[in-house]
């Protein structure tokens, strides 16, 4: 027999306590610090601020301290590279002077402390002048280099953009993939994100999932996740105030439901097929996937992998038709899309609901809309036997 | 949590050693069994609630009392007891003999050898769970603290402590479901 949660739970409950040594209370008490001696390592003993902390502030002074004498040397160093550069200049101005002197024009030596005192600045002046003029010659021949590189890069501007208009269609096709790819991704993860809201909604309220969108806002970081980035048709909403059914791509099928259901499908893509289940992962379908495996009953999508779970009846014949195709037969109310008032089973979820026009199987097979190797059981049609329960343990 | 329990620790703070022999009194035993089912031996277990309780006057001071005193003391005899598993790097469980050999204070007519093999079973089977189930069930079940109490005591929230008692009684469940049809469950341990 296997044990119920109420047995498990009251025998954890029940567990036995094991009794203390006898002698432990007196160790406890022995233990316990006398008054006006602290235990060490009680915060009234703890050491004071500086004490904590002198490893950093010594390190600290040390730096501030290595960083003074680093300046200080720095502004020395300054100060005798300015006197050698005096010194250069001052024995500069005497080599010009002498030479001045042994060219000699006659001049008194009065006169021709004058003139060298002119010809300094004369000379700085020549040399500046010839510095420019070096400078404007290497810009000339920078220029005259970069313009003969001109038509150069023109050509291969040229044969960049042949390459783009010449790219082969498999390029083409294997860059739209990746970008395909990356949508469905981004997809997945908003599913994933609308789980996990939905999910944290559940915990807070006896595990019971949001009857719409707008309740679990406070769940939600941004309403951006609630548009598929493939979805050109919708718009994110700029806030929760003026959210709307066109700022949602995704399909919300588990109202009010309960996480005891983990094959029900929470949201649902209709561009990806992707699903969030109600144990919170998503699943990447494909469209024949989606086909097969996606099964309504009860009034709830379910998702039956790989036959796990799989319905022991006969599937309803509406099972594998989408909710747009039961709204246009008269299956959906049109003006609620997401909440079926009517059971593949033909009855209606809703007992003071109006019953809304149903389909028989005749009629969905006139219509096509039943696989063509379905046969009718008999003559006289039956009713479909009840969906499948799940049981919720 | 006791009324006085604040006036209590004033009184310790204060250096009342009479409070403090009082605080003893009314946690000693449920952290010594906490720690006992923990690490399997009575002669640890009696060291390692020392060590809490002198690790509790260290901290006194630092009590906020946004917790209860049970839940405060079972937190850090929990953290004495994750420093003692690391330093010794070892895990042991109580095991199934011990289990049954703890009296649980009612007659043990024959009528009740099924629920004793439910008991042992599970209780066999909570010391296979992981470190972080197995102490939360140790916390809220068999030392009846209060979702808070295990949430404060584990620095969790209380929706974590739900999810990890839920979880621990499906994975119990699912551990008891083939042992407990075989009758020579006992010649197969539950694996830790």
């Amino acid at each position: 027999m296997k044990p119920t949660d109420q047995d498990l739970e009251k025998v954890l409950h029940n567990a036995p306590k094991p009794a203390p040594p006898s002698d432990l209370r007196g160790k406890l008490e022995e233990a316990i610090p006398r008054p006006g001696r602290r235990t060490p390592g009680a915060s009234g003993s703890r050491p004071g601020g500086l004490r904590i902390w002198w490893p950093a502030l010594a390190s600290t002074g040390l730096a501030v301290a290595a960083l003074a004498v680093v300046s200080t040397q720095r502004g020395q160093i300054n100060a005798l590279k300015e006197s050698v550069e005096a010194l250069k200049q001052e024995v500069r101005s005497q080599e010009q002077a002498a030479a001045a002197r042994s060219g000699g024009s006659g001049s008194s030596p009065n006169g021709s402390s004058g003139s060298q005192a002119a010809q300094v600045p004369l000379a700085r002046g020549r040399a500046e002048l010839e510095r420019l003029r070096a400078e404007t010659g290497r810009l000339q021949a920078e220029v005259a280099r970069i313009e003969a590189l001109a038509p150069e890069a023109e050509k291969m501007r040229t044969e960049l953009g042949n390459l783009a208009r010449q790219a082969m269609p498999e390029e083409i096709q294997a860059l739209d993939e990746a970008h395909e790819k990356a949508l469905r991704i981004r997809c997945v993860n908003n599913l994933k994100q609308l789980g996990l809201g939905a999910r944290i909604y559940a915990t807070d309220h006896q595990d019971v999932l949001p009857p719409d969108i707008r309740s679990m806002s406070n769940e939600l970081v941004t309403p951006k996740v609630l548009v598929c980035p493939a979805d050109t048709s919708r718009q994110v909403a700029e806030s929760w105030d003026t959210f709307g059914s066109a700022n949602m791509s995704y399909e919300f099928l588990a109202a009010n439901g309960t996480e005891t259901e983990p094959q029900r499908v929470m949201f649902k893509c209709p561009i990806h097929n992707s699903v969030t289940l109600c144990d919170g992962s998503v699943q990447q379908l494909s469209p024949e996937r989606a086909q097969r495996e996606l099964v309504w009953q009860g009034g709830k999508l379910w998702l039956f992998s790989h036959g796990a779970g799989a319905p022991t009846q006969p599937a309803s014949p509406t099972a594998a038709m989408d909710p747009e195709m039961m709204r246009r037969y008269g299956l959906l109310p049109p003006d609620d899309p997401g909440a079926f008032v009517v059971n593949p089973d033909g009855t209606a979820a809703d007992p003071n609901a109006a019953p809304q026009p149903r389909m028989d199987l005749r009629m969905m097979q006139r219509y096509g809309l039943l696989p063509p190797d379905f046969q009718p059981p008999s003559e006289e049609m039956e009713p479909i036997e009840e969906p499948l329960q799940e049981d919720p343990r | 949590m006791h009324a006085d329990d604040t006036q209590l620790i004033a009184r310790i703070r204060g250096g009342d050693r009479a409070a403090a022999t009082t605080l003893v009194d009314r946690h000693y035993a449920a952290v010594y069994a906490f720690l006992r089912r923990l690490s399997g031996s009575e002669a640890d277990a009696a060291d390692l609630t020392q060590r809490a309780f002198v690790r509790a006057w260290q901290a006194i001071d630092r009590f906020a009392g946004r917790s209860s005193v049970a839940s405060w003391v079972h937190g850090i005899a929990r953290h004495v007891w994750l420093d003692w598993l690391r330093r010794n790097h070892r895990e042991t469980h109580p095991g199934d003999a011990w289990w049954e050999a703890q009296p649980d204070g009612a007659d043990r007519p024959d009528a009740r050898v099924a629920q004793d093999d439910l008991a042992a079973a599970v209780y066999a089977a909570v010391d296979g769970l992981p470190e972080d189930l197995r102490v939360t069930v140790h916390l809220h079940y068999y030392q009846e603290l209060s979702l808070q109490e295990t949430a404060l005591a584990l620095e969790i929230a209380a929706s974590t402590v739900k999810h990890r008692l839920r979880a621990a009684v499906q994975q119990l469940r699912s551990l008891l479901a083939e042992p407990l049809s075989n009758p020579s469950r006992t010649s197969h341990p539950i694996p830790r």
